[in-house]
Order: C-alpha cells, then sequence, then structure tokens
C-alpha cells in the first residue's frame, strides 16, 4: 500500500491541502457539517424504525435519505482530501482504522435498512410498529454511527499518529 | 485570583488535564452531543422551510427532545473543556463568537418549539414566514457557531472565515426571501383558480 500513499503524497492535492493555511480547518468545518446532516437524518430514521416517533408515518421517514446520503458525500470529499493530505498518518492510524471499518458495516446495514426493511416498514403501515430485525437494524445504525464520530475524533489522541 | 482562574483550579479542570481519557473522552461527546442537537434542529428548520412535506409537521415535534439531550452532553462536555483555558478563553474571539452563537442558537430552537406547538391546520400547506425566518436565522446561527468553534483552535483566521460565512449568509436569506415569495405568490395563484372553479 506505500505505493500508493506516496503517490498521494506527490499529488497537487495533497499540497493543495497542505500549502494553504485555510484548507484544512474549512475541511474540519465541512466534515462537521456533513457529519451533522448524515447523523442528524439517521437518528429521525432510526428512532422511528426503534418505534418510538410513531405519528412519523412509515412511508414519509425515507425523505430523510438523501439528507443522509448528502452528508455522507460531503464527508467523503472531504474525508479523502484529509488522507490525500497526510496518508502516512492516517493509514497506520488505529482509531482510523477502526472507523473506516465502521463506516463499511454502517454502509452493509444502509443497504440492508433499504432492501430488507423498507418493505417490512411499509407492510406495517403509517404507525405501525417493526419487527425485531426492524429494530435491530435501526439500533445498529445508531451504533455505528455514533462509533464512527468517536473513533474519527479519537484519531490525534489513540495509537500512532 | 479572578474567577476564571479559579474555574481553572476546581478539580474537574485539574482532572482534565492530567488525566488520560478526561480530554478525548469529552472531545469526543462534544462531537456526537454536536451531531445530535444541530443535526436534528436543522431538519427540523428545513421542515418548516419547506422540505420533507409529505412529514405533518405534528409528527415531528416530538424530535426537540432528543436535541435537547445534544445539548446537555455538550453543555457537560463543553463545560468540562472550558474548565481547561478558561482564562485564555475570555480573549479568545473564536470562543467568544461560539459560545454567544450556542446561547442564541439554543434559544432560537426553544422559540421554534414552541411556534411548532402552536401550528395549526394551515401550517399544512404554508408555514407563516416569522417562523421561516426563525428557521433560516438558526441555521446560519449554528453555522456561525461550529465554524467559531472550529476556529478555537486556529486563532487569527476567525474574521477572514465570518466575512465568507456572513456573506454567504446574506445571500441565502436574500435568496430564501425571494424563492419564497415566488412560491407563496403560485401557491395563492392555485388556490385561488381552484375556488373560482367549484
Amino acid at each position: 500500500m506505500n505505493v500508493v500513499w506516496n503517490w498521494m503524497e506527490s499529488t497537487w492535492l495533497n499540497s493543495f491541502v497542505l500549502d494553504h493555511s485555510w484548507v484544512w480547518p474549512t475541511l474540519e468545518i465541512l466534515h462537521f457539517s456533513g457529519m451533522c446532516l448524515l447523523f442528524g437524518s439517521i437518528l429521525i430514521m432510526d428512532l422511528r424504525l426503534l418505534g418510538f416517533q410513531r405519528l412519523v408515518t412509515s412511508d414519509a421517514v425515507h425523505q430523510f435519505v438523501p439528507v443522509a446520503i448528502l452528508g455522507f458525500a460531503i464527508n467523503l470529499a472531504t474525508g479523502l482530501l484529509f488522507f490525500f493530505g497526510n496518508p502516512f498518518r492516517y493509514a497506520i492510524n488505529i482509531s482510523f482504522q477502526i472507523k473506516i471499518v465502521l463506516v463499511l458495516l454502517a454502509g452493509i446495514n444502509a443497504l440492508i435498512y433499504n432492501y430488507k426493511i423498507e418493505p417490512i416498514m411499509n407492510a406495517a403501515g403509517p404507525h405501525g410498529d417493526y419487527p425485531h430485525l426492524a429494530k435491530a437494524v435501526g439500533f445498529a445504525s445508531i451504533v455505528l454511527w455514533t462509533g464512527v464520530i468517536a473513533f474519527g475524533r479519537l484519531i490525534p489522541y489513540l495509537g500512532t499518529g | 485570583m479572578s474567577f476564571f482562574e479559579w474555574v481553572q483550579q476546581t478539580t474537574l479542570a485539574e482532572w482534565m488535564r492530567f488525566s488520560i481519557n478526561g480530554y478525548p473522552t469529552m472531545i469526543t461527546l462534544h462531537a456526537i452531543g454536536l451531531a445530535v442537537m444541530v443535526g436534528i434542529s436543522v431538519l427540523l428548520c428545513l421542515r418548516m422551510l419547506g422540505v420533507f412535506k409529505r412529514l405533518p409537521i405534528d409528527s415531528l415535534r416530538g424530535f426537540f427532545r432528543y436535541a435537547w439531550i445534544g445539548l446537555v452532553v455538550n453543555t457537560i462536555s463543553g463545560v468540562a473543556l472550558w474548565t481547561m483555558q478558561a482564562v485564555d478563553y475570555v480573549h479568545s474571539w473564536p470562543f467568544m463568537i461560539k459560545i454567544t452563537g450556542v446561547f442564541v442558537g439554543a434559544g432560537l430552537v426553544a422559540v421554534l418549539q414552541r411556534q411548532m406547538a402552536n401550528a395549526d391546520a394551515g401550517w399544512r400547506h404554508s408555514v407563516p414566514l416569522r417562523v421561516k425566518l426563525i428557521a433560516v436565522v438558526t441555521i446560519i446561527v449554528w453555522t456561525i457557531s461550529m465554524v467559531a468553534g472550529r476556529l478555537i483552535a486556529y486563532p487569527g483566521m476567525i474574521f477572514e472565515f465570518l466575512a465568507v460565512v456572513g456573506a454567504v449568509s446574506v445571500l441565502a436569506l436574500v435568496g430564501f426571501l425571494v424563492v419564497n415569495r415566488r412560491l407563496e405568490g403560485n401557491r395563492r395563484l392555485t388556490e385561488l383558480a381552484s375556488r373560482t372553479e367549484s
């Protein structure tokens, strides 16, 4: 993988991120904004999935999915720029590695939500309670994304880098 | 000894400075609380502005309580972080702007919650302009707080960033007013048309 990290360090993106003092804080602010959009929307959807706030109808709660995707897209883009700016620091950092694994698990969980849970929700009726499988997916989503935030924030304090 | 010097010598401040886990724990909780409070309240603001229209406003009222839980988490973690540098923070523009923004933002969310509690059937079609304005200003205030909060770690950049955020905010506000007027005009026309037809 060292070849890839070395290549990243040689790109213009690397110099762009490192050479201007305003770029890094700007990326951090955007990363926090994306986090708010992503976490806010999955929290509303997952709380409903768990059986809270049943006034929210099953079909309408899916409207938050595009916001979650937008938040994720912002954070993928800004996250990649952080990585290009400092590939070796992140690649060997245990907190970063855990974070990425959690993101992947949360992604798989989101796919299960999309293909398996949404039909179950729609079948349960607008204000219905959902079966255990659906609740498990909602719970996993909250735990995984909370973990993503935590291990992301802990990158400077855990392990190397 | 000033009040802020005293704060920096409390047991909590000592613990935050000398324990290995104190600072990382609080800074992590602060990020999670931010995501909860700002994430949920901004989405509720967007609903007031006409996004997610298929969700009735009544059905979303219950979500304010989770936003407040986020604020409680951030008050606790924030106080802990503040005790470490209470003296310096009094002279830090980013910190003073951020903390003012948090108080104003929390106040605006409380106002919004009260307004939504009194929502009548008419809101189904169109939310009153004053409520929409509160929603826009809330999003702007949270943005300013978040920008200033992050810049506590980057002294000397706050005014450049605020100039950009300010310019974007003014554009957003004007853009909102123009679009809102358009949409409201169209809505009234359709209403009038359907009334004359029947």
